[in-house]
Formats: structure tokens, C-alpha cells, sequence
């Protein structure tokens, strides 16, 4: 139940790595929505968010979940194109083992309201297919940006240090809202679909 | 001593029953005036039934006892021999296994990650593989043969002569100077190749005409249950596979 503290961390060896990736930004989610991140299969299991269709007004909360594995992996090709020193490599391996042994999870919003688009709003909780919970983070202040005249983003890079099951679900709420939960996502590591696509 | 021979003699006539009465009635006088003579008489006696014993009674046994011997004498030539040769092949056997291990554990590479490692290996040529969790590989220098078994990730630089061929599922890569990732990704035996740079040549074992040519910027894959590959343009890493239809509010 201990709020965990985490640190968003923009390790060096994310250079390079685009830290909000483009499709996810683009990406229009509802409920029942499945998508795949890293080779992850994310469904949108229910959201509160509030369309405005008939003026055209989206809201979205995206993520993207990137395991331990695929972190490290990110670390390396990044040593191997900087031609890292033994010294950094380590370092930033520890820091990734000390902070993120259960990934990296990639928030994207867009609402509607600049001052409730800033992340001190937002807070995350991941529980297991018990419903227990596993983590949970209160992201810490930081200003929204603006996308549109109407439309203001912002995003986090989240990680995780406790080790997670390979299916979990998250939980991304808004401090505003008058819902026990907003949006709650499915994520089953590793299942991506390989299916032979239809001629 | 002339003396003691002619007694010898007499002990002798004596047990071989080969005296006259009169002789054997002074033999017996001579054997009864001392203890000395009674014990030589008895020493004579032993030595002579032994003697008896020992003899052989006819020449045709004696052949047979002979040639016996001689049988005996050969059979254990040649087991010695069968024994020499038994070791002498056991010692080729056990030197020249010896050295086929020596020379396949020369040419023999194994590396291989648990759950939670990553590995990242330089081979003799340059090439670069970075070995995922759970993973491992076998490399045949000799033949520039590596099998593989859970992912991997290749920078493999370009060898015309002697191009590295991947096992990995029943199928093999030939890699033609590229970078590629490979995974045998689950339990049907799936494989999915995602190729960076350069181009790499997928041939299925079984129909070993069939091949795939895979170039940059191209995913393939391989359905281990409909025994077929295909490739695709390489995927965004993020995209939806599935929309549902809106009810508009």
C-alpha cells in the first residue's frame, strides 16, 4: 500500500530514443481498444474520459509499456552507437536494475484544460489479475504543453521498480475527476500477435 | 660313497622286488642292525613310490599329456595376443575420441543468458550478437554454422566465401552482411526476423527450395504450424489492431 517514490528518470542512453513515440501521441483510444507497444498487447479495458464528438474534442490517455528487458536492450544499442566507456555502461545498468526491474511505462495525454493537464493531477496504480495492488506513483508537477489552441498535452516516463507478472493492469487517474478510477488498461507482455496477414 | 650307492641299490632291488631270498633275508639284516639304516630305507621309500606315482604308464598317455600342454600353451598365446590388441585398440579408440572432442571443443562456441541477462558477444570475424533473456547460441567455427535458441540480435559484417548460416527453429539464415534480429518467439515454434540493414536469405529446411529473401527495413515471419513464411513491410512499434465502433453521444 506504500505509495512508492519514483524518480523520472531521463537516463542518458535515452538519446535517441524517441521519448514519446509519434503513434503514440496519434493513437485514438476508446474502450475495447487494443493496441501493441514493444511487442506488448494493451487493451483499453474501460476509460471515463469525456468525448466531445459533436465539437470534435478528443480526449486521450495513451500508454506504452517497455519491460526490463527491452530497456536494457535500448541501453546497449545506445552504448555500442556512443562507444560507452565500461564505467557509464555499468552505471546506467545499475540505475536501470535499481529502478525500473519492472520496465518503463510511457504516459501520453491530451485534455482540454491547461491546468488540469499538468501531471501533478495524475497518478498511477498497476494491479495484478487479483486486482492486488502492485505499485502505484504520483507523477510530480510539470507544465502541459500546448498542442492546438484548444487541445494541451503532456507526458511522463514512468518507471517501475518492482518486478511485474506478465499480465497486469493500470490504472491512470486524474486527482479532478469525481471517478474512483478513469482509465484502466491490460497489459500482457510479450503478445503481440504473429498472424499471417489476409492476402 | 660307492658304498652308499650300492646300499641305494639294494633298497632299491628291495622295493622293486627284484632280489632272491637270500638277498632279501641279508638286506633285512642289514636294515635291522641300526636306525640309521631303517631311516634311510624310509627316505629311499618315500622318493621311490613318488617316483611310481609320477611315471607314466604308457607312451600314448605320455603323447597325450604332451600334446595337452601344448594345446594349453597356444590357447594362452592367443588370448595374450586378443588382449594385446584389445588394449592397443582401446587406446587408439580412447586417443583419437580424445582428439575429436579437442578439435570440436576448438571450434566449438557456446554462450547462454538466464531470465534476467542480457549477453553481448564479439566473434573471431567482428560480427556482434547481443543474446537476449533465456537465450542461447552454438557456433561451429569451423563451418560458420550457429544455432540458436530463444533471440537474438546480429551485427554481422560481409563474408563472400564462408557467408554465417543461423539455425534457429528448423530453418536456417544465411546472413549476407547485415544486421538482423531474430526470435523463436514461443512455444509453437513461431519465428519472426526483423532485418535493420543489408539482407538475409531465410530457407526453410524441409523445402529447402523455398527461400525468402529478407531486406532492410523488413519483418518476416514463420509459422512453424503451417510450415510457411512471409515477410511485411517492418511495423511502427506502436499501432492499434483493434478499434472498436463508437456510439456517437
Amino acid at each position: 500500500m506504500k505509495t512508492r517514490i519514483l524518480l523520472i528518470l531521463l537516463f542518458s542512453f535515452m538519446n535517441g530514443f524517441p521519448q514519446v513515440d509519434n503513434a503514440l501521441k496519434r493513437m485514438q483510444l476508446y474502450e475495447g481498444s487494443v493496441y501493441v507497444t514493444y511487442g506488448h498487447r494493451i487493451t483499453e479495458v474501460f476509460s471515463e474520459l469525456d468525448y466531445k464528438m459533436g465539437v470534435g474534442l478528443f480526449p486521450k490517455t495513451n500508454i506504452a509499456f517497455l519491460n526490463y528487458q527491452q530497456l536494457v536492450l535500448l541501453m546497449q544499442d545506445t552504448a555500442k552507437r556512443e562507444q560507452w566507456s565500461q564505467e557509464k555502461y555499468m552505471e546506467a545498468r545499475n540505475r536501470l536494475k535499481q529502478h525500473a526491474p519492472g520496465g518503463r511505462i510511457i504516459l501520453y495525454v491530451e485534455r482540454f484544460d491547461m491546468y488540469q493537464t499538468n501531471n501533478k493531477f495524475f497518478f498511477i496504480i498497476i494491479r495484478g489479475n487479483d486486482e492486488n495492488k502492485i505499485f502505484e506513483y504520483q507523477l510530480p508537477y510539470k507544465a502541459a504543453e500546448l498542442v492546438t489552441t484548444d487541445v494541451f498535452s503532456n507526458w511522463a516516463i514512468i518507471d517501475v521498480d518492482v518486478p511485474l507478472p506478465e499480465c497486469f493492469f493500470i490504472y491512470v487517474n486524474h486527482k479532478m475527476t469525481e471517478h474512483l478510477s478513469d482509465t484502466k488498461f491490460l497489459v500482457e507482455q510479450n503478445a503481440a500477435p504473429l498472424q499471417k496477414p489476409a492476402e | 660313497m660307492e658304498a652308499e650307492n650300492h646300499r641305494y641299490n639294494q633298497i632299491i632291488d628291495f622295493l622293486a622286488d627284484a632280489m632272491t631270498p637270500q638277498e632279501k633275508d641279508q638286506f633285512k639284516q642289514w636294515l635291522n642292525q641300526s636306525e640309521n639304516n631303517k631311516e634311510l630305507f624310509l627316505r629311499v621309500k618315500i622318493f621311490w613310490e613318488k617316483s611310481e606315482k609320477d611315471a607314466h604308464p604308457s607312451s600314448v598317455e605320455a603323447w597325450d599329456k604332451i600334446r595337452q600342454t601344448i594345446k594349453d600353451q597356444n590357447g594362452d598365446v592367443l588370448k595374450m595376443r586378443f588382449i594385446k590388441l584389445s588394449v592397443a585398440a582401446s587406446l587408439l579408440l580412447l586417443l583419437t575420441s580424445g582428439w575429436l572432442i579437442y578439435q570440436a571443443k576448438q571450434n566449438l562456441i557456446y554462450y547462454a543468458t538466464n531470465e534476467n541477462s542480457f549477453r553481448k558477444d564479439t566473434l573471431d570475424d567482428g560480427s556482434i550478437i547481443y543474446l537476449y533473456p533465456s537465450s542461447s547460441i552454438q557456433l561451429r567455427k569451423d563451418k560458420n554454422i550457429l544455432k540458436l535458441s530463444g533471440a537474438a540480435y546480429f551485427v554481422v559484417p560481409k563474408n563472400c566465401l564462408n557467408p554465417l548460416t543461423v539455425q534457429v527453429g528448423g530453418t536456417n539464415i544465411k546472413v549476407k552482411g547485415t544486421s538482423f534480429r531474430v526470435n523463436l518467439g514461443n512455444q509453437k515454434g513461431d519465428i519472426s526476423l526483423m532485418v535493420e540493414s543489408g539482407e538475409v536469405e531465410w530457407i526453410q529446411n524441409h523445402s529447402h527450395s523455398q527461400s525468402l529473401l529478407v531486406h532492410a527495413g523488413e519483418q518476416a515471419y514463420f509459422s512453424n504450424l503451417q510450415k510457411s513464411s512471409w515477410k511485411e513491410p517492418k511495423k511502427e512499434d506502436i499501432y492499434i489492431i483493434y478499434q472498436p465502433k463508437l456510439n456517437h453521444q
